[in-house]
C-alpha cells in the first residue's frame, strides 16, 4: 500500500478501474470510442478508432478528436501519477499539429507526466496515427499543465454517487 | 440564450465556411455563427455529450480546445478571403474557469495576417465571463 502527499493510503488504480469509471461510463468517451490501453504510474496510452461520423470534409478524423483525445489522455497520466482519481484541472493545452491525418487511420495518444509537484503537474507526449494496428506517423505533440488537488469531488466519487 | 442559439442555427448555416459544413464532425459540434455586425462571434450549445468533468457538468477540455480551434479558422477564412479552410500549425489554450453547463460564446480577434504566418486569438466566455483563451498559428 501506498501513501499520497496527504499521508492517506492509496490503492493502485488498475487498468480495469479506469476503463469502467473513467472512459466505458462517460458519455462523451464513448461517443468517441475511446480505449484505455495501457494505463502505467506517470503514463496513459488511450486509443480512439476510426469512426466516420467523426470526419473532416476529406473522411479523416477530425482534429477535435485528436485534441479531445490527447487532453483526456493527459488527464490519466495525471491520475495514474497521483495514483488516486483526485480533482484536477486542465490549466493550458498545447497542441502542435505534425502529419495530417489520413481516410481510415486510428488514433492513439501516448502520454506521459513528466513532472508532479503539490499544485501542478506537467504532461506530454505524442498522438500518432494507427493503421490495420500498427503505428504510422506522428499527427501532433502535445505539451500540458494541470492543476492538482482543485476543489471539488473526484471523478470516482461522482460515480459511485451515481451508480449507488 | 439556448432559444437564441436555437433559432439561429438554421439562419447562420450559410455563414459558416462550406469544409466545416461538409464535416461529418460539424453535425456532433453544431457550432452557430452569432455575429453582430460591429463583432464576429460564435456559439457552441451546451449539451450533456461535451461533458468532460462529470462531478461539474462542465465541457471537456478538448471540446473547448476544438471549439477555439475552430472558430480561429472561420475568422481567418472570412479575413483572409480564402477559398478553403486552413489548417493550424499549433494551438495553444489557457483554461482560465471550468466551462460549466451553460453555451459557450467564443469571440475571435485577428492577432496578425500576414503572408505565411497568421495568428488569431479567440477568446471564450460564459454569461459574459472569460472561461479560456486560445491562440491558433497558421502558417500557409
Amino acid at each position: 500500500m501506498n501513501r499520497n502527499s496527504k499521508g492517506c493510503d492509496i490503492k493502485e488504480t488498475p487498468l480495469d478501474q479506469i476503463k469502467n469509471i473513467f472512459l466505458s461510463d462517460h458519455l462523451l468517451f464513448s461517443d468517441m470510442g475511446f480505449v484505455a490501453k495501457d494505463i502505467r504510474r506517470g503514463y496513459a496510452e488511450i486509443f480512439s478508432p476510426y469512426n466516420s461520423l467523426f470526419s473532416d470534409k476529406l473522411g479523416a478524423m477530425h482534429r477535435g478528436v485528436l485534441v479531445t483525445l490527447a487532453d483526456t489522455a493527459c488527464g490519466l497520466a495525471v491520475f495514474s501519477a497521483l495514483g488516486e482519481f483526485a480533482p484536477i484541472a486542465t490549466v493550458d493545452l498545447r497542441v502542435d499539429y505534425a502529419n495530417p491525418l489520413r481516410k481510415g487511420q486510428d488514433l492513439e495518444a501516448r502520454i506521459h507526466c513528466s513532472y508532479l509537484g503539490s499544485t501542478a503537474a506537467h504532461v506530454n507526449g505524442e498522438v500518432t496515427a494507427i493503421e490495420n494496428g500498427c503505428p504510422q506517423q506522428v499527427v501532433a505533440r502535445v505539451t500540458g499543465i494541470f492543476a492538482v488537488n482543485t476543489p471539488g469531488k473526484s471523478f470516482s466519487e461522482n460515480y459511485q454517487e451515481n451508480n449507488a | 440564450m439556448t432559444n437564441n442559439v436555437s433559432t439561429l442555427l438554421q439562419d447562420n448555416a450559410g455563414k459558416l465556411p462550406k469544409d466545416w459544413l461538409d464535416s461529418t464532425f460539424s453535425k456532433y459540434m453544431d457550432i452557430t455563427y452569432i455575429g453582430k455586425p460591429e463583432q464576429e462571434s460564435y456559439a457552441l450549445e451546451f449539451n450533456e455529450k461535451f461533458i468532460g468533468n462529470p462531478s461539474l457538468r462542465a465541457f471537456h477540455g478538448g471540446i473547448v480546445a476544438t471549439f477555439i480551434e475552430a472558430v480561429a479558422q472561420f475568422h481567418l477564412f472570412k479575413n483572409k478571403r480564402q477559398l478553403s479552410l486552413h489548417t493550424p500549425e499549433t494551438v495553444t489554450i489557457d483554461y482560465l474557469r471550468p466551462a460549466l453547463s451553460t453555451n459557450l460564446v467564443a469571440i475571435p480577434e485577428v492577432v496578425r495576417i500576414g503572408r505565411s504566418v497568421s495568428t488569431i486569438a479567440v477568446n471564450v466566455y460564459q454569461k459574459e465571463k472569460i472561461v479560456a483563451k486560445g491562440r491558433v498559428i497558421f502558417t500557409d
